[in-house]
């Protein structure tokens, strides 16, 4: 209970010393686009949020070597979306429609090099979505892996769990 | 080239991802997936899934002739539980039904769920339907220490006994519930307590629920007494305040063997805040197509009210009301 509450002082204390609560963060990309954002933002990426902490709130210029200004927008898109609490059904349709196989990749990473809990939840669901009636060649392509299976070994192994086989979908080449 | 090696690239990035971040792709996967497909990705991932903490089984996954069917699901679904090597369970979605109950106990839920409860839980999603004499399947006591639930899912064939003191989900946001699945564990007679539809003081345990889905069929609405203001419970300690809706027909009380002018819905406490609330009615009879309350307007001399008590609200409520 006590650390508790010693805790909660700390980030109160912080908050109320920090130059960012007024000013906008910039987030830099690893092409070295600045993106200005508000610092209520910068709350839902937690990897920036604690840099900010770190400096005491001096730094506001943060740099994502990271993530491509191709990537940044949408993450920013998320981030906004999620204050807003307008994050729905059809929001995560339209967003995921926009995205190809790679950017739902490289969004990912971004998520995870972030530590956007909400972004990553999605994607995964996305990525899940996209791979669950697929066959294992194309999970293997999907995420460039290399089978490091002996051809005899593979055989084993699927002969063992034939039985889960069911309706699996012809690939897709995804476009990029 | 260079796209092309750039690609390369990318994908190296995402398989070099530590265990628990591709795990947790995989925790989006119905288990039969993560474990049979999954495995056969390569010697890092055949063994990934042991470290799942979030679980989807699905009967209808599995195809074959139904009896067989349970049993290998039920195989299935005890190896994972028993191979797996975190112990800590995140979520837990199960649907499946149990019909079979002469060559394979449907018992082995029971376990399934001993297994899924603990302080970790957050998600339940169970949607159980049995039939040719199988018994309900039990949510044992011990569920309701599962304080960090956060999203309650039960569906069809499910039971559970609770008392009024035991229940406590201060962290439940989303509850959705069949009518009939929750039991008061209360001895009426000495108490004389009013006859309450259980849900009330689960629902009175619930502060920061947003979503609450369930419905009420027209039994529902001649059979259980409602209390018409329930004072008594909002004078309670727990913050409970009841929230009514009426339904106010002379076509409803002429259709139920009633014979009551007035039908209150009461339902629902702990909704100081609701904002939203949907009604949907339809009828389960064949013939009808046309909306029922529409054809009612249409058609009856009769009055229909529909009046939702409590202006001020943050939870959607869902109602489904089924006229037979």
């Amino acid at each position: 209970m006590a650390e508790e509450v010693s805790s909660q002082m700390n980030s109160l204390s912080i908050s109320e010393t920090n130059p960012s609560s007024s000013a906008t963060i910039s987030l830099v990309s690893g092409d070295d686009i600045v993106f200005k954002v508000e610092p209520t933002i910068a709350k839902e990426m937690e990897t920036v949020q604690s840099f900010i902490d770190e400096t005491d709130g001096k730094i506001t210029t943060i740099p994502l070597p990271n993530i491509s200004s191709h990537d940044l927008p949408y993450v920013i898109e998320y981030c906004e979306k999620s204050i807003a609490g307008k994050i729905t059904k059809e929001f995560e349709a339209e967003f995921v429609k926009k995205l190809n196989n790679e950017e739902v990749k490289e969004l990912f990473l971004a998520a995870n090099y972030l530590n956007i809990k909400k972004l990553l939840d999605f994607l995964s669901q996305v990525i899940a979505d996209r791979i669950a009636n697929k066959s294992v060649e194309y999970v293997r392509r999907y995420f460039g892996i290399e089978n490091d299976f002996t051809p005899e070994e593979e055989a084993k192994l699927r002969e063992e769990l034939a039985w889960t086989f069911t309706g699996v979908d012809p690939d897709d080449e995804d476009e990029n | 080239m260079a796209p092309k090696r750039l690609k390369e690239v990318e994908n190296d990035m995402i398989s070099t991802l530590p265990d628990p971040i591709l795990c947790h792709i995989l925790s989006f996967l119905p288990t039969r997936i993560s474990v049979a497909k999954m495995g056969l990705v390569s010697r890092r991932w055949r063994h990934l899934w042991k470290h799942l903490q979030a679980f989807h089984f699905d009967d209808s996954d599995w195809n074959g002739e139904f009896r067989k069917m349970f049993k290998r699901f039920a195989f299935f679904v005890n190896a994972v539980l028993s191979l797996r090597k975190s112990r800590d369970i995140r979520k837990f979605h199960l649907s499946c039904s149990i019909s079979d109950v002469y060559h394979f106990p449907g018992d082995c839920v029971d376990v399934w769920l001993h297994a899924a409860i603990g302080p970790h839980l957050e998600e339940l999603d169970l949607t159980i339907s049995n039939g040719l004499g199988a018994r309900l399947c039990l949510l044992p006591h011990s569920f309701l220490n599962c304080t960090n639930l956060v999203s309650l899912s039960l569906v069809g064939s499910i039971h559970m006994k609770i008392q009024y003191s035991s229940v406590h989900f201060p962290s439940l946001k989303k509850l959705k519930i069949d009518p009939g699945i929750l039991e008061l564990d209360i001895d009426i007679v000495e108490n004389e307590i009013d006859i309450v539809d259980p849900l009330i003081p689960f629902l009175s345990c619930c502060p920061v629920l947003k979503t609450f889905d369930t419905y009420f069929d027209s039994s529902f609405l001649t059979k259980v007494p409602v209390p018409p203001s329930s004072k008594r419970l909002k004078s309670s300690e727990r913050n409970f305040s009841w929230t009514c809706l009426e339904i106010d027909s002379d076509w409803l009380s002429s259709r139920d063997s009633g014979g009551i002018a007035k039908t209150t819905l009461g339902i629902i406490g702990n909704l100081q805040n609701v904002e939203e609330a949907y009604l949907d009615v339809f009828s389960l009879r064949q013939s009808d197509f046309v909306d029922p309350i529409l054809c009612l307007l249409h058609h009856q001399n009769g009055d229909l009210h529909l009046l939702l008590r409590h202006s001020t609200s943050k939870v959607k409520i869902l109602l489904l009301l089924f006229l037979f």
